[in-house]
């Protein structure tokens, strides 16, 4: 076998199959050509890890989000498997030029302002402001719940229907749906008004009204938690746990006899909806079951 | 000819485009070299962002190469290496086992083990050449486009990663 120790890839092009029919013939009658075909069969037999391309791509996605690329206000921005559909009220916008985004259930929505503040919408929630302006009138009308980090400038106010919030270069959340309002602050500083009662909140601090009342608390995680995937709740009425379920599975949960008001702690996360349900139920001692997939039962002893 | 007809890696669909035809093979040649998966997921996801921000200055034809290149340079910046094993699957092809004593499927087994081991062994630039075209049916020309090497040097690590695991398993057959 002259070709075998003379040439440095004669193995190369015998694995590739491109070896001459002669040189092949040569090869096949060394007395180790046996165990160079076992080593090529048994590495077929050997397992790469399965890879899961629509959770990579997930994962990039996320990052691409956390790392606060601009992003046009017109272009649509895809997250996790559906791609979040940012809406262009084009009448609106032809004749005051409001503009207005929402997302469905279980979508999230990456926005840019045209002072390039940014905006993050959670599920099923939707955001309207009036381009025109802006620089000196930068007021956004939210119902759901976004988190913004907002470019220095002007005073930078979220009108809802539970109040208003008023900040200067900050970073913060505000929910704001039915009777849930609650906003968190993770830079900055933040003024919230509800019917007459104000709160100036910091850095790690929120603020959330309970029957009529603003009670605050203390924030562990230097970001909302929803942006990668999960929300956290701590010591929340179960009532705005649900409702926050509902929005980002699109399904209907029933309460029966389980008293809304009880409080949760802890989180659940966006890509599993039994597991989520598990994480949020058993530890109150809850008990559910999915009917038609989308329905879900709730009861307690 | 118009150039405004070029794909641009800024335009969404083109991005997920590029992630589904090259990333799973990013992905594997990272791991091939450091033998963490959750370190090589990593690696092709940041490479990926990285394509993404910088979508305005590479062209399309360039996108995998410069996710190659950005991959393979986090990787060295890391410094954690685990052992390379991968898993032996028996479902996948069961042995036939017609005329086949029980002693033969011992000593399947026993080679199975002895070459998972061995490629583990295999030094790093052998082995990424060696499972590329084994287990990711690339050609030696487009490994050589992935790792930035000539054909010509491919094909000498591929024949020398075949010696050596010939050297490695030699004295069970």
């Amino acid at each position: 076998m002259e070709k075998f120790n003379n040439t440095e890839d004669f193995l190369a092009k015998w694995a590739s199959g491109d070896l001459s029919e002669s040189d092949k013939e040569a090869f096949r009658k060394r007395e180790d050509y046996k165990l160079y075909a076992a080593i090529l069969e048994g590495t077929d037999r050997l397992d790469v890890p399965a890879y899961n391309k629509e959770k990579n791509f997930e994962g990039v996605q996320e990052k691409k989000m956390r790392e606060g690329k601009v992003v046009r206000l017109t272009r649509k921005w895809p997250y996790a498997v559906a791609a979040s559909v940012a809406l262009f009220m084009g009448y609106l916008f032809f004749f005051n030029q409001t503009v207005g985004h929402e997302t469905g259930y279980g979508e999230k929505l990456a926005i840019t302002l045209p002072d390039h503040s940014e905006v993050v919408l959670n599920a099923r929630s939707k955001l309207e402001y009036q381009e025109k302006n802006w620089k000196e009138e930068r007021t956004l009308v939210l119902e759901g719940e976004a988190y913004f980090k907002v470019n220095k400038g002007s005073r930078f106010a979220v009108d809802s229907e539970n109040g208003r919030v008023t900040v200067l270069g900050t970073q913060f959340t505000v929910n704001s749906e039915g009777d849930i309002f609650e906003i968190r602050c993770y830079e900055g500083k933040v003024k919230v008004e509800k019917n007459g009662l104000q709160k100036i909140i910091a850095a790690g601090q929120a603020v959330r009204a309970v029957d009529g009342v603003l009670e605050d608390w203390k924030l562990v995680q230097q970001q909302p938690s929803w942006i990668q995937g999960e929300t956290t709740f701590d010591n929340t009425p179960l009532k705005q746990v649900i409702r926050a379920l509902e929005k980002q599975y699109g399904v209907t949960i029933k309460l029966n006899n389980v008293d809304p008001t009880q409080r949760y702690t802890g989180s659940f996360t966006h890509r599993n909806l039994e597991t989520a349900l598990r994480t949020v139920f058993e530890s109150l001692e809850i008990t559910f079951s999915i009917k038609n997939g989308n329905t879900i039962d709730l009861a307690q002893e | 000819m118009i150039e405004a007809h070029e794909k641009s890696v800024c335009d969404e669909k083109t991005f997920k485009m590029i992630f589904d035809n090259h990333s799973e093979v990013i992905r594997n040649f990272i791991y091939y070299k450091c033998g963490d998966m959750q370190q090589a997921e990593d690696i092709a996801q940041d490479a990926f962002v990285k394509l993404w921000k910088n979508c305005k200055k590479v062209v399309f034809e360039k996108a995998r190469s410069f996710v190659m290149k950005v991959a393979q340079n986090a990787f060295y910046n890391e410094v954690d290496h685990r052992k390379v094993v991968l898993k032996y699957n028996q479902r996948a092809r069961p042995i036939q086992v017609d005329g086949q004593s029980p002693e033969f499927l011992i000593e399947e087994k026993e080679f199975m083990v002895k070459l998972q081991r061995s490629i583990s062994e295999l030094p790093a630039k052998q082995r990424e050449v060696f499972l590329l075209s084994r287990k990711d049916k690339k050609t030696y020309r487009e490994i050589a486009e992935i790792i930035g090497l000539t054909q010509k040097a491919v094909e000498r690590r591929m024949h020398l990663a075949l010696l050596e695991l010939r050297e490695k398993l030699g004295d069970i057959i």
